[in-house]
C-alpha cells in the first residue's frame, strides 16, 4: 500500500515558499567564476561572515595606504601610485583593523570578563595559527610560546609548592590535565571558540584561523608521533629534554614549523589558548595573568590521587619507612564481615607503630592489605602544607610597584627529599 | 481459598466434630430473663381501684449484648504463635541495645559544644596522618590534642577486663564491640628480619639447588635454611628449571576452557585496579 508522507499532507494549506536565496550576496558571482567540484572554494564560502563591496574593500584597507605613504615619505620625489586593489580573498587571514567591527571579538571579550581597554586587534592575533597565515608578525606563534611558558610556570609553581612530595611523573600529568593538549582544547570550546572552515581575509576574525586536516589525511610529519631516540627515557631525561608534560617523544620546536600545513582543530584551539595567555601578560601585566590563570584553568577540578598507578605499594610504603626511620608497616584487619560467604568485605589497615598510616577494604585479604598500603602511599604523597607562598607571589617587590607584596613577607616553601626510589 | 475451607470443615465434620463456624464471630446471647425478686414483699395494693393496673417491673436493656467468641480450638491452631515476653528476656534485649555513644557526642562541659559525627567511610587520603606530617606542622599539635581525648574517651569506656572477649562473662552479640585501646590483630604474624645467613650457607643453598634442582626446591630450602623462599630464589637462580616451570605452566594454562580463561584474564584485569583506584 502506498503511504502518504504525513509531512506533505498539510503542505497544501501552506503559503508557496519563497524561492531559494543564495545566502551570501557574493555568492552568484563566485560561482560562476570557481569550478563547481572545487570543495576548498565552496568551504570558503562557508566561511565568509558578512558581504563586502568592492568599493568597501578599498575604504576598509588602509594600511596600503600608509604603507605607501611612508613610502612616500622616504622617496617623496618619485610620483604617487594609485593604492592598489587588493581584494579580501588575497589576504591569507583578516586584516587587523577589521576586529574593531567584529561582533563576535567584542563578545568573546566580554565573555572572558577582559577589560575594555584590551585591543580587539590582538585578541583577532591570537585566533590567526601559523598554518593559515605564515607570517610572524600576523600570526599567534610568538604570543603562544609566551603564553605556554607562563602557564607551564603558573602550574608548576602551585603544584610544586603546594604538593612538596609528588613524584614527578604526578607532576607530569597533572600537567597534562591541567593544561596539555586536550584541555586547552577544551577550554577553547568552553569559551566558544568556532572554527573557520577555511582561513582567509574575508573570513570573521572572530573564528579560529587554520587550515584545516581534512578526514583521513595523515598528520603532519611535525605532529607525528615519533619513537623515541633512546626506548630507555629515564625520569631525568624527561625533565631535563622534553617539554612540561614529560612526553617521550618531542612535538615541534616552535608553532611557526607548522605554518601551511593542514592540522588538526585541537592544535590550532591549544594555539589560541596558549596566544591568550601570552597577549594578556603582555597587555594587562602579570597579577591579571594570574588571576585569569587562577579563574579559568586553576578553578578546573583534578582529583590528584586518581593520578596514582601502584604496582607494589607493600614494598614501596615500607622502603619508605625504612627511609624515613618509622617502624616497618604492619597491616592489621580492623573489620571483617562474610568471611565464609561468597562477597567478603575486609578491611584492613597499615599500622606503623601505634599509627595508622592508610586504610583499604577488599574482597580479599591481600586486596585489602594491597589497598591500604596504597592508599597510605597517596596520603604520603599528597601532604599539603599550610602555608604556602609560591614565588609568583613575590613578583614586583623589588620593584615595589605592588604594595600588597610588601606586606606579604616570603615564607621558604617546604622541599621534599625525594620519591621513594626501590 | 474458598475450597480449602470447605474441605477443612468438612474434615470435622467427618470426624463428629462440631464444625467450625467461622463466619460468625458474634453471638447475641438470649437476655436473661429476669423476674421480680421473689423475696421482694408484695406491696398490697393500697388502692383496690389500683388493681387495673399493671405491677413495675424492673427489666434490663433489651439491646443484644455482643461478645467476641473465639473459635474453638480442640487439634489444629489457625492463630498465629503468640509472643510472650517475660521479664529475663525483657531485660537482654535492653542490654544488648545499650551501646555506649559516640565520644563525640559527650560534652566534655556544660557549655553547648559543636557536635561532629561524621558517617563511617573510607578516610580521605588528603588527611595525612600523624606520622607523615614534617616536625614543623602545625596540625601535629591538633592531631596529638585529638588524639589524647580519644584514647581517654576510650580508657572510660573500656570493656571491664572481667567480661573481656574470651571470657564467660563477654556476652556474645552481634553489636559492634566497644572501643578498647588495643590495637587490632595482625592479618599475618609480623616477623622481625633475622639476617641470620652467612655466606657459607648461602654457598651451600647455592651447591643444593645446582646438585639437584628437583628435590632441592625453593620451599625446601627456605624450611632449611629458616628464610624466605624469595631470598633462596634471589641467592639461588636456576634459569633452566625457571624455563621448564614456565613451560609447563604455559602448557596448562593452554588447555583451560573460554570460561576459566574468561575468569583468570578479569582476576588479572581487577588486580590492576588495585594499585590504581581509590
Amino acid at each position: 500500500m502506498k503511504r502518504i508522507r504525513i509531512s506533505r499532507c498539510g503542505t497544501q494549506l501552506l503559503a508557496p515558499s519563497a524561492p531559494r536565496r543564495p545566502f551570501c550576496p557574493c555568492t552568484a558571482s563566485l560561482q560562476q567564476t570557481c569550478t563547481p567540484h572545487n570543495h576548498r572554494i565552496q568551504r570558503r564560502l562557508q566561511t565568509t561572515a558578512a558581504a563586502f563591496n568592492a568599493a568597501d574593500t578599498e575604504e576598509l584597507l588602509p594600511p596600503t595606504e600608509t604603507v605607501q605613504s611612508i613610502e612616500q615619505q622616504q622617496q617623496p620625489q618619485k610620483q604617487p601610485r594609485r593604492p592598489r586593489k587588493l581584494s579580501l580573498e588575497s589576504l591569507p587571514s583578516p586584516h587587523p583593523l577589521r576586529a574593531r567591527e567584529s561582533v563576535k571579538l567584542a563578545a568573546l571579550r566580554s565573555r572572558l570578563s577582559l577589560p575594555q581597554h584590551f585591543p580587539l586587534p590582538t585578541l583577532a592575533r591570537t585566533l590567526v595559527h601559523p598554518s593559515a597565515d605564515p607570517d610572524p608578525a600576523f600570526n599567534n606563534a610568538s604570543l603562544a610560546m609566551l603564553g605556554s611558558n607562563i602557564l607551564s610556570y603558573y602550574l608548576s609553581e602551585h603544584l610544586i609548592c603546594n604538593y612538596p612530595r609528588l613524584p614527578m611523573a604526578i607532576i607530569f600529568a597533572a600537567h597534562d590535565a591541567y593544561i596539555g593538549p586536550k584541555a586547552l582544547a577544551t577550554i577553547a570550546g568552553e569559551w566558544g571558540i568556532e572554527a573557520a572552515a577555511e582561513p582567509g581575509g574575508e573570513v570573521d576574525p572572530g573564528l579560529l584561523q587554520f587550515r584545516r586536516l581534512n578526514a583521513g589525511d595523515p598528520l603532519p610529519a611535525e605532529l607525528r608521533r615519533r619513537t623515541p631516540h633512546n626506548w630507555n627515557v629515564t625520569t631525568t631525561h624527561r625533565i631535563l629534554r622534553s617539554d612540561e608534560f614529560g612526553s617521550a617523544y618531542s612535538g615541534p620546536s616552535s608553532p611557526q614549523q607548522l605554518a601551511r600545513k593542514p592540522i588538526p582543530v585541537e592544535e590550532a584551539a591549544q594555539s589560541f589558548v596558549r596566544a591568550l595567555v601570552g597577549s594578556l601578560h603582555l597587555h594587562l601585566g602579570r597579577p591579571t595573568t594570574k588571576r585569569f590563570f587562577r579563574d579559568h584553568f586553576l578553578s578546573r577540578h583534578l582529583d590528584l590521587s586518581t593520578l596514582f598507578d601502584f604496582r607494589t605499594p607493600t614494598r614501596d610504603l615500607s622502603r619508605l619507612c625504612a627511609r624515613e626511620g618509622f617502624e616497618p608497616p604492619v597491616a592489621r584487619l580492623i573489620s571483617e564481615t562474610g568471611r565464609a560467604s561468597r562477597h567478603p568485605v575486609f578491611v584492613v589497615g597499615v599500622y606503623s607503630g601505634r599509627d595508622k598510616l592508610g586504610e583499604g577494604a577488599g574482597s580479599s585479604l591481600d586486596e585489602a592489605r594491597f589497598r591500604a598500603a596504597a592508599a597510605a602511599l597517596k596520603s604520603w604523597c599528597l601532604y599539603k602544607p599550610l602555608d604556602v607562598t609560591v614565588p609568583s607571589e613575590m613578583e614586583g617587590v623589588e620593584e615595589g610597584d605592588a604594595a600588597g607584596a610588601a606586606a606579604r613577607r616570603w615564607r621558604p616553601n617546604m622541599v621534599d627529599c625525594g620519591e621513594v626510589v626501590v | 481459598m474458598l475450597p480449602r475451607w470447605r474441605g477443612f470443615a468438612k474434615l470435622h465434620a467427618r470426624q463428629g466434630h462440631q464444625p467450625i463456624n467461622f463466619t460468625r464471630k458474634y453471638i447475641i446471647p438470649s437476655p436473661p430473663k429476669l423476674s421480680p425478686h421473689p423475696k421482694q414483699p408484695q406491696h398490697p395494693p393500697s388502692n383496690p381501684t389500683a388493681k387495673t393496673k399493671p405491677p413495675t417491673v424492673m427489666r434490663p436493656n433489651t439491646q443484644p449484648l455482643l461478645l467476641r467468641r473465639l473459635p474453638q480450638q480442640h487439634r489444629i491452631s489457625l492463630l498465629p504463635v503468640t509472643q510472650t515476653r517475660h521479664e529475663s528476656s525483657t531485660r537482654r534485649h535492653t542490654k544488648l541495645l545499650r551501646i555506649p555513644e559516640s565520644p563525640s557526642y559527650t560534652p566534655s562541659g556544660a557549655s553547648p559544644s559543636l557536635i561532629f559525627n561524621p558517617p563511617s567511610a573510607a578516610p580521605n587520603v588528603y588527611h595525612t596522618p600523624l606520622k607523615f606530617l614534617p616536625r614543623d606542622d602545625e596540625r601535629r599539635k591538633l592531631y596529638e590534642v585529638a588524639l589524647t581525648y580519644a584514647t581517654t574517651t576510650a580508657h572510660r569506656r573500656q570493656t571491664s577486663p572481667i567480661a573481656a572477649p574470651g571470657t564467660p562473662l563477654s556476652a556474645p552479640s552481634h553489636l559492634p564491640p566497644k572501643p578498647s585501646t588495643s590495637l587490632p590483630p595482625a592479618v599475618r604474624a609480623p616477623y622481625e628480619k633475622k639476617y641470620h645467613l652467612t655466606e657459607a650457607d648461602i654457598e651451600e643453598i647455592r651447591r643444593l639447588r645446582a646438585e639437584d634442582p628437583e628435590h632441592w626446591t625453593r620451599v625446601r630450602l627456605a624450611e632449611k635454611f629458616g628464610c624466605s623462599q624469595f631470598f633462596v630464589g634471589m641467592v639461588a637462580k636456576n634459569a633452566e628449571k625457571a624455563e621448564r616451570v614456565a613451560a609447563e605452566h604455559q602448557k596448562a594454562r593452554e588447555r583451560w576452557g573460554a570460561r576459566r580463561r574468561m575468569a583468570r584474564e578479569d582476576r588479572a584485569r581487577r588486580k590492576v585496579l588495585w594499585g590504581r583506584d581509590a
